[in-house]
């Protein structure tokens, strides 16, 4: 009878401890600040103004919304998984906004490279860039 | 039969397994992805991304053996789709970088090159500006000694100028001495040749003068007896005249007027009405009126027609100048000498009588002859 009890006891702790580890895991809210700030970075570099970055912008901040959408359904598993695309396209739409700012720089570079050239019309260096 | 069975088992078996492992598009996408970024200059420029791409996919591959069917394993083909797109977009932001860094070290290169090209080129100008500040100098020295030189030319010049001026000067000065001397000269060989030529005029004037002297010496007693017979002459001539004149005053009517003697002679008995033919008795009192002109023959005659104002003016005139011609002819034709005598037809513009009246009109039909007092100085 003792032996008895002592397993229904384990068996009630490791009960109570697998209850307590899904509703712990339950309760974790959605952590969307990297998704958010990658959003934020993105607008701050411009991604709006360029095409491609603007349509990863977009993309992240529809899947932002949609996965807090599935948090509130409870579908958590969804939600993460949702909120990793968030936060791929926002750093995509980063990527893509720099990238246009660099080649926008280059241009600007080459450009007073060869206005120097012409200025002074001693073309004896090779100052273009080896494309 | 059992044959049959078993391939139709087969085939529902590979039927149900190919349906199962369909691969989702997003997979099929992200492999291709990473295929096309694996070729790209990330592999090279961006490996750690391109490392974290290849992570991602193999998440993926692994969530699809496990699960085929799973959001999970779309979502992380997704993921890893992006993720290589990361990768080629970072590879081109380190290859734009890399750009710029050529191309700013390029324009500093070309800068520098510039600078030192500059700097020579200064270095040359300056050394340059030296050597001309270094020729400027010496040819300000040089002009300085031009102008002084040019100064000192200059009032040598001027000390030759006036000298030449006082020669000039002078010279003109005795040229026109020297004028005057030949002028003088000249004056005194004219005066010379002059006096000469007067002294030999004076000579023949000496020697007419002594015939003259001689001539006039026989001539003055010859003129004085001339002057004794003109004197009689011309007393007699004056006693003539004045005959003359009594015996016109018997013939016609005599007047004496500033311009002369007007002897008046009336138209009725010179001419027949409106005629201009002296009739014959008229050319009697005519004869008689010319013994006495004779008596005056040198003197100038004016012979005058005149009218009454019957008829036309011009008719008048015609007829007052044909009467006085008739007259003016035949004083010619009885030997008065033509030259001496003017014939003027005055019409009636010059009546001595009424017209209104028949005696008026008589007295202004008439001749005058005037007799003029100034000898006609034809000689």
């Amino acid at each position: 009878m003792e032996k008895i009890n002592r397993v229904n006891l384990m068996f009630l702790a490791m009960a109570f401890m697998a209850l307590a580890i899904m509703s712990g895991c339950a309760s974790v809210p959605l952590n969307t600040q990297e998704s958010t700030s990658g959003i934020r970075a993105a607008e701050e570099v411009g991604a709006a103004k360029v095409p491609k970055a603007s349509l990863h912008l977009k993309l992240a901040k529809e899947e932002l919304i949609l996965a807090k959408k599935y948090e509130s359904q409870n579908e958590l598993l969804k939600a993460k998984s949702m909120l990793l695309r968030s936060e791929v396209d926002a750093e995509l739409a980063v990527a893509l906004a720099k990238e246009e700012n660099e080649k926008s720089k280059s241009k600007a570079e080459l450009e007073n490279v060869r206005l120097l050239k012409k200025e002074n019309r001693e073309p004896t260096e090779n100052t273009e860039s080896n494309n | 039969m059992k044959k049959i069975n078993l391939l139709l088992l087969i085939i529902v078996a590979g039927f149900f397994t190919s349906c199962a492992t369909t691969t989702p598009k997003e997979l099929v996408s992200a492999r291709d992805a990473y295929i096309h970024a694996n070729g790209s200059i990330a592999a090279d420029i961006a490996p750690a991304e391109l490392h974290v791409a290849k992570t991602a996919l193999d998440k993926a591959e692994q969530s699809f053996k496990n699960d085929p069917d799973s959001f999970e394993v779309r979502d992380l083909a997704y993921i890893a789709q992006r993720k290589c797109e990361i990768a080629e977009a970072t590879a081109s932001i380190i290859l734009e970088q890399k750009k710029q860094e050529l191309a700013k070290t390029n324009f500093l290169k070309i800068q520098s090159f510039v600078v030192a090209k500059t700097k020579k080129d200064l270095e040359i100008a300056r050394t340059a500006l030296v050597a001309s500040e270094f020729n400027s100098r010496v040819t300000q020295r040089d002009l300085s000694q031009s102008e002084d030189a040019l100064a000192a030319s200059e009032l040598d010049g001027n000390i030759a100028k006036a000298n030449l001026s006082q020669t000039e000067i002078a010279l003109a000065k005795s040229q026109y001495d020297s004028d005057i001397t030949k002028k003088n000269l000249s004056q005194s060989e004219i005066a010379l040749a002059k006096s000469q030529q007067d002294g030999n005029i004076a000579k023949a004037n000496l020697s007419k003068s002594e015939i003259a002297l001689a001539k006039s010496q026989h001539g003055a007693k010859m003129t004085q007896q001339q002057l004794e017979e003109e004197k009689a002459a011309r007393i007699a001539a004056e006693k003539r005249a004045s005959d003359a004149q009594k015996a016109l005053s018997k013939l016609a009517a005599v007047k004496n007027e500033p311009r002369g003697v007007v002897i008046t002679l009336s138209g009725s008995v010179l001419f027949a009405s409106s005629k201009a033919v002296l009739l014959d008795g008229a050319k009697r009192k005519l004869d008689q009126v010319l013994d006495v002109l004779f008596t005056t023959k040198e003197r100038h005659l004016i012979v005058e027609g005149h009218t009454d104002s019957q008829g036309s003016n011009n008719f008048n005139m015609d007829l007052s100048q044909s009467r006085a011609d008739a007259v003016r002819s035949y004083l010619i034709e009885k030997g008065y000498e033509g030259d001496l005598i003017t014939a003027k037809g005055l019409g009636e513009s010059q009546p001595v009588g009424n017209n209104s009246s028949p005696e008026g009109r008589a007295n202004n039909r008439r001749v005058e002859i005037v007799i003029e007092k100034e000898l006609v100085t034809s000689n």
